[in-house]
This record gives structure tokens, C-alpha cells and sequence, in this order.
């Protein structure tokens, strides 16, 4: 297609533009609203990714300000934390990938086989609660769960663990909130998905003589697979921005966990609390947006070779 | 892709030429309009008061009041995103948490000439050193509020406990905390149900020593007069009170697995930043009483824990000094900002006592430090009626340190600013704590620091210390 | 009767055996449990009389009831009201437009035959990496489009969210079959005709769950009303409670602060005001769920439509 139209002249071009206009006018227009809103709220805004090479002088407008070069990004890298901070975030964002791509796949399975309806909408709902519980409210739940003194855990009468002054045992936890807030909110979006699977697919299987596993197997986590590829390449992009609030939250500022919990938006959010530099925090941003772009681009590339219907672009 | 990076460049253009041109100031009937953003609660009546204030202006001064709390993380990012946006508003709480940063990029209005012009009452409402602590290389960008003008480190403990196990006049007579540990026996022993002893992180013993902090980990010994800058880590006093907390926990004075969560009334006594008449502030549940430790100081620090600044974005600042030179002034109406109208929210005991009206539906009163000057403002029933003289008194009987108005600008060591922060991040509660060995904690603390460039920092300070010194030193 | 009972087994030969049935009810039980119990712990803690907490802990049942948590955030009503009233019309409103307006731009890039699908949909997904900050963001909102102070800012800069129309496209493209369309578009339809005929509804489940999150968005949603608004009438209930909940953290966390507040801190029940402020926020928005439950029903299949 794009080898075609580059080999076409340029007035033949315009005139082919004019007519794919005229031909996609209903789809343009049904976009449209989409359109407007992201130029205007995203779009627009973007001018602000060059605040990451200024040096910020709140008397000037962003262009006036004046060029630093890469001088916002030294704090990110020229600090002696930067390898455990940068290893914590992306080994945590890859087990919430891994957990994010099963658990809420094995829920949403779970649900739609259930026998009774009324129970599976119960857990359907209720899984959904721990999402609406802020981040702040869990840590002092963490703290009912793990305190010294009266947590529950100290109190079923086993030996006591200083567990605020353990890091050992801190990523299992933080993965743990983690999924139970998360899973039964993104389980939803499979339930539905599921929900959505044409019944005739399954009746058809069964008259084959296959199996509920089986049927699970082919018809199923096939039809769940485009949304699973698709949240996990988006979730790539993601994989230097770690979950501030749980991150920050639920450690309670425990000094001693911070080598097991100090991923980088904790650590820029403690480099900057003081001097309050919007430069550094967007070169913090800039960084984390680059790199998220290319594992996209690449994670892209890989799935498309692999399957093209599968690829998010 | 290559669409989208011109639309990109197009989209940049654009807000460029939104950015250069700003709101233009509303204004109500010709007066103009004062937006004070500070911290505080959302009040049902606060339209009731700006229409009061407004009316008690109406012939003193051309300008209306509109009045806009914001809640303690919300202020410094608010105020970040209109400083940057350009967005108009004239006076902003500010402390040394972002005043420094504020000012150095620009968004604060200096104020000295307007100070010179307009503020004759709050020179004499401050005085001569009080607003000395905040200038930034010589130049004043926010007003202190006037309430007490330094502090120092005691302990606060519960009296009934105290009295039950007959160990008041001991506790009482106690001259460091070095002389606790008998009384914490004691506790331990026959108050099982209390844990002895609690030292938060910014009042445990390496905060007693009371180091003037410049900008950590740099700063002065306390009285010092040399203008030797140290890394207070580094120091062996440091090493020592470090010690001293784990000592404490290793006898089970301390509460194991960190103290951070825990409400007061599980201790019998913890140490703290006190000011005359804090433990009858403290004491509505339980009795608690202070033993007083350090000697009072009046650091930098202490002249920017509170302060008002005008914005860069002020349409007119001229007016906004008037208007702040009068809430400095005219008791009347800095209670009206404070406490609401009079029979409202509030019913007057006598000249300068008042009584709140519960639920009103307005009154400042836990946030009342943050307004100009306190001195000014109506006592509550519920405060110690001398509490204004022994302020005064306070104020009075306290040295200024030497370094006052030493406020170095280390914007170019960002890099190790941040590092150290996130180092001070992982040790500073550890230590306050005293769960685990100091000599090991502290020694690690050290490297980190020093790995994370401390020493950087330490001989910029020096450096614009002296300075400094030069020209400021008489 | 005999061949009856066969017949049944017969057509539910796609259940799952009982034994099965009974072992995934447990697991269920105990995730529900785990969902369930924190929650519960949060509300009853909001009733726990604080001098209590501090020797047991948080319990599900207080030993001692008391309503101080509730009394001291409830002191004033009417701004909460007023705040409760804001929320619930903001997200009405925000969830009925952003919905429609994400299903139309999904649609738009979930058909292969739009000539512009992939422009559009990188387009999009640009925006989900790289965003320029809060700033300019604000400079668009303020100087732009002029919409601070007003109850639109709480609904409009909301409206699209990139997330949500990539899960509502992989909706479009894997629940439609493409044979329905295309036959309707022989038969002479609009593409906003097959959107509204045809698609959508084959399409409920998944318009539901972009809709829920849109209203769980709208729901939590402080930030709008915090950057965009400064006068009391816009505040919503979470940035009422939010206020509360950050002064109080505040308070509790630095000895300098709380040197000055001194009075007003110990009058302030804690640890039951934080947990009575989370019940507050949650409180209505959980008895919304049942109303979107009932999209999550299978059977609206193509079969169905097509008859």
C-alpha cells in the first residue's frame, strides 16, 4: 500500500487524499470528538516536554526559559542508588505484567464457570472493592496487618517479626497489594470480554464432544488472548513508572525497606520534595516516556512479526 | 510518525503564544481583588467572611478579599503550576519547605522597597532579626508571621502516670535525657501497659544537639560563632546520640518495628519540639507536661517555619502591602480572617478572649499561626491566658544565631541534593527508631552520604558561607 | 422422564462438574473474604472509640462504639451534601459523554477499511507515554479554553482516556464479526447507522465495563476540581475529604506542624476519621456496581441480532 502511494506523483497524491477524505468522511467525522479532545488536553500540552532541558525561571514564559541540556537528567543518573532504583521498578513492573496477564484472566475464567449466577455476580462485585481503597487507607491497613505491637499477624502466636524492619520479606508484599487491588478491577474487562463470546462457539464445541476445559482451551483464552497481548504491550510501556502510591504509601517510610521499595518515582518524588525543580521532575518523566516508547515500538515490531492481527499499530 | 512530530512542533507554537500573554486580574467594582491561597480548611461561611472583611475595607483600603484553602500537599503543587502558568494571585503561605526553591526561580515578589514604602507595621511588628532569618542573599521575598521567634528540645510526659508511680519531681528535675533511663525503669516496671519512651524523627537526640541546618546534610554546630560548616553525620556528637537511642531500645524503653503510626497515648513520655505552653495545647485526652531541655535559639529555620509572600504574578503589589501591612496592624480585622464575625462564629468573653461557637461554620484556630501575627489575634478560652507574655518573654530571653539570614542558594548541586535526600530518606527514621546497632547504622549512613556527595554540598555551603560573611559580618 | 434427565445433561454438557463447582466456590469464598475484610475492618474502625485502638488495634467489631469519627467530619453537613451533589451530577454527566465519545473513536479504529485506522490509532497511543506536564496542561485550561471556575473543567479535560479506548477497540474487533457489517453496509447502512444498530449492541458488555471505569474515574476524581477551581460551590466529595484526610496526615507526621496546631490535634479522632473518610468516598459509588452488573449478561450474541 504505502510502496504504491510513495510511487504515485504528487498531484495524484492530493487528489487521492481528497478521496480518501471523501470516502472515510463518516468514520472521520465519528472520531472526530476523540480527535479534538486529545489535541487539545494532550497535544497542546506536549510543548511542555522541552521544560525537561530548561532551567526553570517562573518570570519567563517555557520558550523564553533557558536551555541546560541534559543537566534536569543528572540526578537521575549520577547517583549512586540509580542501579538498585532502576532494577526495583523494572523487576517489579515485570512481575505486575505477569501477574496482570494470568490473575485477572484466571478470575474472569473462574466467574463465567461458575454454576450459580448470583454467587459469580457477588465475588464479581466484591473483588471490585479493594479498588476504590486509596493507597493511603491500605497502608495503615498494612500497618492493623503488620505492626509490632497489635498487628495481627504478631498476635496469632507465633514469634514476633519486626516487619517494618525487614526488607526480606517486603517484595512479596508489595506484589501481593499489588494484585489484590488491581485484579478484580481488571478482571472486569475479561469477564465482559467473555460475556461478549458468541454462546453458539461453546454449544458447538460441546455437540463436538469437547470437554469445559477444552472448551476454555480453544475457544475461550483465544478470544481473551487480543485484549491480554494488548494491555500487556501497553503495560511495556509503562515499565520504568512504578505505582507511587503504593510504593511510597505502604512501606510507611520505613527507611530500612527502602532498598527493596525505592523505585523511581519514589525516588525522584525524595530527590525533589525539597527544591521543588518541575524541570527535573518532567526530565524524569521525558526519561521514563522514551524508554517505555521504544519497548513499545520494539515489543510491537516482535508481535507483529509473529502474528500482524494481534499488533496494536 | 512524521505527522505527528509537525503537529507536535504546531502544538508547541501555539502554547508558546498562550504562555507570554496572562489573565488580566479580576476586579470587583473598581477594587481590586486579593487572592490569598493558604492552608486550611474549606469553611461553609467563608463567603460570609470575605463580604465581612470586605465591608469592614470599604473606605480603608480600594481592595476586596477572596481567600482560598488549599490542603498541605495541594498548596506547593498549586502554587508550582500558577507560578508556571502565569496565573494571577497575590499572597501565598510559603515555609522553608519550598521558600527557597519559590523564590530562587522567580515566582516570589521581593519586598524590601515595598516593605520600605508600605510596611512601617510590620517592621515593628517583627522586629530588627526576626525578619533578618529569611533574606535570601540580602533581599526579603516573604514576611514572617510573628509568633514565637525560635525553639528548643525537651520531652513531654503524661502526669497521671507520672504521679501514680511517684516519679514527678524526679522527672521533673531532669536535666538531658541522659537522666531518663532510671525513670524509664521504672515505667517499664510498673507500667507495663505503656511503652516508656518514644523519640520521633526530627526530635530524637541527634536533633537535640541542635545543629543549625543549612541545607542538609551542611550546617553549623549550635552557638557556634567560627562559621565552620560540618556534615553533621560526620560528626562524632552525631556517632554519640545515635548510640544513645539504641541503648535505650536494647534496654526496652523503645518500641520495636518502628514508631511512625503509633498515636502518642501509647507512651509514657516522648521528646519533642516544644514551645512555652505546648503540653496544655497537648493535653485535651490526657494531662500531658514538658521539661523543657535545650535552651531556647532562634535559627534561620525558626524565622521560615510560617511565612506570607506576593506573587510574582500580583497585578498589584502595591496594594497587597497595604493590605498585609493592615492585617499586621488592625487586630480587627486579622480576628475577622481568623476567627469569622463576632456572635457567629465566635461570642467575646472579655477584650481579648474569645469563645468559639462549635460548628460554626467557621474559625482558623488550628491554623491561626499561619496568619501574620499572632500577637494580634484574640486568645480562645481554652489557651493559657498568659500565653502572649510568655511568648513575649520567650522571644525576648532567646540569642539569635550568628548565621541569621545565611540562606545559601544550591540550586547547581541538585544532583547531590537528591541524592542525599534519599539517602537521609533511609537512615533518618532507622536512627530515630534505635532498632538496629548504631556504630553499624551510622558508619553506613556515612558512606552513603558521602557516596551520594555530601561533601559537595558541605564545601558549597562554606564557600558561600564566607562569602557571605564578608559583606554581612559586622 | 428418563430421557428427559438425559436430555438435560445433554444440553449442560458446558458446566462444570459439581465437585469442581463446590472447590471453585471455595476459592472464591475465600478471595471474597479477602476482599471483604479489609473493608470491613475500615468501617469498623470509622466506629471504634479511639482510646481503644491504641490497645487493640483495629477490630471489625469496636469494643467501645463511638460516632466522634463520623461527628467530626459530619460537623457541617451542608458543604458535604453540596460536595456529594457536585460528584454525583459530574459523574453522570462525565460517564454518559466520555463514554460515547471513547466507543465512537474506538470504532473508528477498530474497522480495517478506515483508510486513516493506523494514523489514528498511533495518535492515540502517543499520548498514553508521553505527556507534557502539568503546566502547560493548566496554560490550555486556564488561557485557552478559559474554563477554570466553572463546573465544565470537571467534566471536560476527562473525557477521552486512551486506556479505555484501546480495551473498547480489542471489544469492537474481537466481539463483532466482521460479516455483520459488511453485509449491513451492502444493505445500504451509514457507519454511524451499523455503530448505533448493529455494533453496539453486541457490544454491551464491553460499553458497560468502559463506562464503569469512566464513572469509577469521574467518582475519585480530586484533581479536576483541586487545579481547576478555586471557589468553594465546585468543590466535589473527594476533594472535601481529601482536604480532611491530608491536613490530618500532615498534622500527625511533623513535629513542627503539630508544635502549632497543638489544640486542634488532640481533639481529632485519627485514626477512625481516616477510615470514616474512606467509607465516606466509597460509600454511594459501590451501590451503583448491581446497576452495571446486569450488562455483564451473555446472550446478547449475534445470534440474537441477527434474527
Amino acid at each position: 500500500m504505502r510502496k504504491v502511494q510513495t510511487a504515485t506523483k504528487q498531484n495524484e497524491k492530493k487528489t487521492g487524499f481528497i478521496k480518501n477524505i471523501r470516502n472515510n468522511w463518516q468514520f472521520l467525522l465519528m472520531a472526530m470528538p476523540g480527535f479534538v479532545q486529545v489535541l487539545l488536553f494532550s497535544y497542546l500540552p506536549m510543548a511542555g516536554l522541552i521544560l525537561a532541558f530548561k532551567s526553570i525561571d517562573y518570570s519567563k514564559s517555557i520558550f523564553e526559559m533557558d536551555w541546560v541540556g541534559f543537566k534536569n537528567f543528572e540526578f537521575l543518573f549520577k547517583n549512586p542508588d540509580v542501579f538498585t532504583v532502576l532494577r526495583n521498578t523494572i523487576l517489579y513492573n515485570l512481575v505486575f505484567i505477569i501477574a496482570g496477564a494470568t490473575v485477572p484472566v484466571a478470575i474472569a475464567i473462574g466467574l463465567s464457570l461458575l454454576r450459580n449466577k448470583r454467587m459469580a455476580k457477588v465475588y464479581h462485585g466484591v473483588g471490585f472493592l479493594p479498588y476504590f481503597i486509596s493507597w493511603v487507607i491500605i497502608s495503615y491497613l498494612a500497618v492493623a496487618l503488620f505492626d509490632y505491637r497489635l498487628g495481627i499477624l504478631n498476635n496469632m502466636g507465633m514469634e514476633p517479626v519486626n516487619w517494618y524492619q525487614t526488607p526480606k520479606y517486603w517484595p512479596f508484599i508489595l506484589v501481593f497489594f499489588h494484585i489484590w487491588k488491581s485484579c478484580g478491577y481488571n478482571a472486569v474487562i475479561y469477564y465482559a470480554a467473555i460475556k461478549g463470546i458468541d454462546s453458539e462457539l461453546y454449544e458447538a464445541a460441546a455437540i463436538d464432544g469437547a470437554g469445559v476445559g477444552r472448551q476454555i482451551w480453544v475457544i475461550t483464552v483465544p478470544s481473551l488472548k487480543p485484549t491480554i497481548i494488548m494491555m500487556a504491550i501497553l503495560a511495556v510501556g509503562k515499565i520504568l513508572n512504578a505505582d507511587f502510591g503504593l510504593f511510597y504509601n505502604v512501606p510507611m517510610g520505613s527507611g530500612a525497606l527502602l532498598p527493596v521499595t525505592n523505585v523511581l518515582d519514589v525516588f525522584t518524588y525524595n530527590a525533589l520534595k525539597l527544591n521543588g525543580d518541575i524541570a527535573m521532575s518532567s526530565a524524569s518523566g521525558f526519561f521514563q516516556s522514551i524508554v517505555g516508547f521504544c519497548l513499545v515500538l520494539i515489543t510491537n515490531y516482535i508481535v507483529r512479526r509473529i502474528d500482524e492481527s494481534q499488533a496494536l499499530f | 510518525m512524521k505527522r505527528i512530530f509537525a503537529m507536535l512542533m504546531v502544538c508547541t507554537l501555539v502554547i508558546g503564544l498562550l504562555g507570554g500573554c496572562g489573565d488580566s486580574g479580576k476586579t470587583a467594582g473598581g477594587k481590586y481583588e486579593i487572592d490569598w491561597y493558604y492552608v486550611g480548611e474549606q469553611f461553609a461561611d467563608e463567603k460570609a467572611v470575605e463580604e465581612a472583611v470586605n465591608a469592614y475595607l470599604e473606605g480603608k483600603l480600594d481592595v476586596t478579599l477572596n481567600l482560598h484553602p488549599l490542603d498541605w500537599s495541594g498548596i506547593t503543587e498549586k502554587i508550582n503550576v500558577m507560578a508556571g502558568g502565569g496565573e494571577k494571585f497575590d499572597i501565598t503561605y510559603t515555609s522553608i519547605t519550598n521558600y527557597n526553591a519559590l523564590a530562587s526561580k522567580n515566582a516570589l515578589m521581593p519586598l524590601n522597597d515595598l516593605l520600605d514604602k508600605y510596611g512601617q507595621g510590620i517592621k515593628d511588628a517583627l522586629g530588627e532579626h526576626f525578619l533578618e532569618g529569611s533574606k535570601l542573599n540580602g533581599t526579603n521575598y516573604a514576611l514572617p508571621v510573628n509568633k514565637e521567634h525560635g525553639h528548643h528540645y525537651g520531652i513531654l510526659y503524661q502526669v497521671d502516670v507520672a504521679e501514680k508511680l511517684g516519679i514527678t519531681e524526679q522527672i521533673d528535675n531532669i536535666k538531658s535525657l541522659d537522666d531518663l533511663d532510671p525513670i524509664l525503669d521504672i515505667v517499664k516496671e510498673k507500667a507495663p501497659e505503656l511503652v516508656p519512651f518514644r523519640s520521633p524523627k526530627g526530635c530524637d537526640d541527634t536533633y537535640m544537639l541542635d545543629f543549625e541546618h543549612i541545607a542538609y546534610p551542611a550546617a553549623f554546630y549550635a552557638d557556634s560563632t567560627d562559621g565552620k560548616v560540618v556534615n553533621y553525620v560526620d560528626t562524632p556528637e552525631f556517632m554519640e546520640a545515635a548510640k544513645k537511642i539504641h541503648a535505650r531500645f536494647e534496654k526496652g524503653y523503645l518500641l520495636p518495628g518502628g514508631t511512625q503510626t503509633q498515636a502518642t497515648e501509647t507512651f509514657f513520655a516522648y521528646s519533642y519540639l516544644l514551645k512555652p505552653g505546648l503540653d496544655k495545647e497537648q493535653s485535651t485526652k490526657l494531662d500531658w507536661k514538658q521539661v523543657d531541655l535545650t535552651p531556647p535559639r532562634m535559627q534561620s529555620s525558626d524565622t521560615m517555619g510560617a511565612m506570607l509572600a506576593i506573587s510574582k504574578t500580583s497585578e498589584n503589589p502595591e496594594l497587597v502591602m497595604q493590605f498585609l501591612n493592615m492585617c499586621y496592624t488592625d487586630s480587627n480585622l486579622l480576628n475577622l480572617i481568623v476567627y469569622g464575625i463576632e456572635g457567629k462564629h465566635y461570642t467575646k468573653i472579655d477584650d481579648n478572649t474569645i469563645k468559639l461557637i462549635e460548628n460554626s461554620g467557621y474559625g482558623n484556630v488550628s491554623m491561626r499561626w499561619e496568619f501574620c501575627d499572632i500577637f494580634k489575634q484574640y486568645l480562645t478560652e481554652k489557651d493559657d491566658p498568659a500565653r502572649n507574655e510568655q511568648f513575649a518573654e520567650y522571644n525576648k530571653i532567646m540569642t539569635p544565631s550568628n548565621y541569621l539570614g545565611f540562606n545559601p542558594d544550591i540550586s547547581s548541586l541538585s544532583t547531590q541534593v537528591g541524592a542525599c535526600a534519599n539517602v537521609r530518606a533511609e537512615f533518618e527514621q532507622q536512627i530515630a527508631d534505635g532498632n538496629s546497632d548504631a556504630e553499624e547504622l551510622v558508619t553506613k549512613y556515612r558512606e552513603k552520604l558521602k557516596l551520594a556527595g555530601a561533601e559537595d554540598i558541605v564545601k558549597e555551603v562554606q564557600r558561600q558561607y564566607d562569602e557571605w560573611a564578608k559583606t554581612n559580618k559586622k | 422422564m428418563n430421557k428427559n434427565r438425559f436430555f438435560k445433561k445433554k444440553l449442560r454438557k458446558n458446566e462444570i462438574s459439581t465437585t469442581a463447582n463446590v472447590l471453585l466456590n471455595v476459592v472464591f469464598i475465600i478471595y471474597a473474604l479477602m476482599c471483604l475484610y479489609p473493608m470491613a475492618l475500615v468501617i469498623g474502625t470509622s466506629f471504634a472509640e479511639e482510646t481503644y485502638l491504641n490497645t487493640v488495634g483495629y477490630k471489625i467489631f469496636p469494643q467501645v462504639v463511638s460516632f466522634d469519627a463520623y461527628k467530626y467530619i459530619l460537623a457541617n453537613i451542608q458543604p458535604i451534601l453540596r460536595a456529594y451533589t457536585v460528584t454525583i451530577c459530574v459523574t453522570v454527566v462525565g460517564t454518559v459523554v466520555s463514554t460515547v465519545v471513547i466507543a465512537l473513536y474506538a470504532y473508528v479504529i477498530s474497522r480495517n477499511e478506515f483508510r486513516y485506522k493506523k494514523f489514528f490509532t498511533f495518535y492515540l497511543f502517543f499520548t498514553m507515554l508521553f505527556n507534557g506536564g502539568m503546566v502547560p496542561w493548566y496554560i490550555v485550561c486556564t488561557q485557552l479554553l478559559d474554563i477554570n471556575n466553572t463546573y465544565v473543567a470537571l467534566v471536560w479535560p476527562a473525557l477521552m482516556s486512551a486506556w479505555y479506548v484501546m480495551i473498547m477497540r480489542t471489544f469492537f474487533t474481537t466481539g463483532v464479526p466482521n460479516g455483520i457489517v459488511e453485509s449491513a453496509r451492502i444493505d445500504g447502512a451509514g457507519e454511524f447507522m451499523i455503530f448505533v444498530r448493529i455494533v453496539a449492541p453486541v457490544s454491551i458488555p464491553g460499553i458497560a465495563t468502559v463506562a464503569l471505569f469512566q464513572m469509577v474515574y469521574y467518582w475519585n476524581d480530586w484533581y479536576l476540581p483541586f487545579m481547576l477551581t478555586s471557589d468553594p460551590e465546585y468543590a466535589n466529595i473527594q476533594l472535601y475529604l481529601k482536604r480532611i484526610l491530608n491536613n490530618l496526615q500532615e498534622i500527625l507526621n511533623s513535629p513542627g506542624v503539630a508544635a502549632q496546631s497543638g489544640d486542634a490535634l488532640a481533639k481529632i479522632p485519627r485514626e477512625g476519621a481516616r477510615m470514616a473518610i474512606c467509607a465516606l468516598a466509597i460509600g454511594p459509588i459501590v451501590l451503583a456496581y448491581p446497576f452495571f452488573q446486569r450488562f455483564f449478561v451473555s446472550g446478547l450474541t449475534v445470534g440474537s441480532i441477527k434474527g
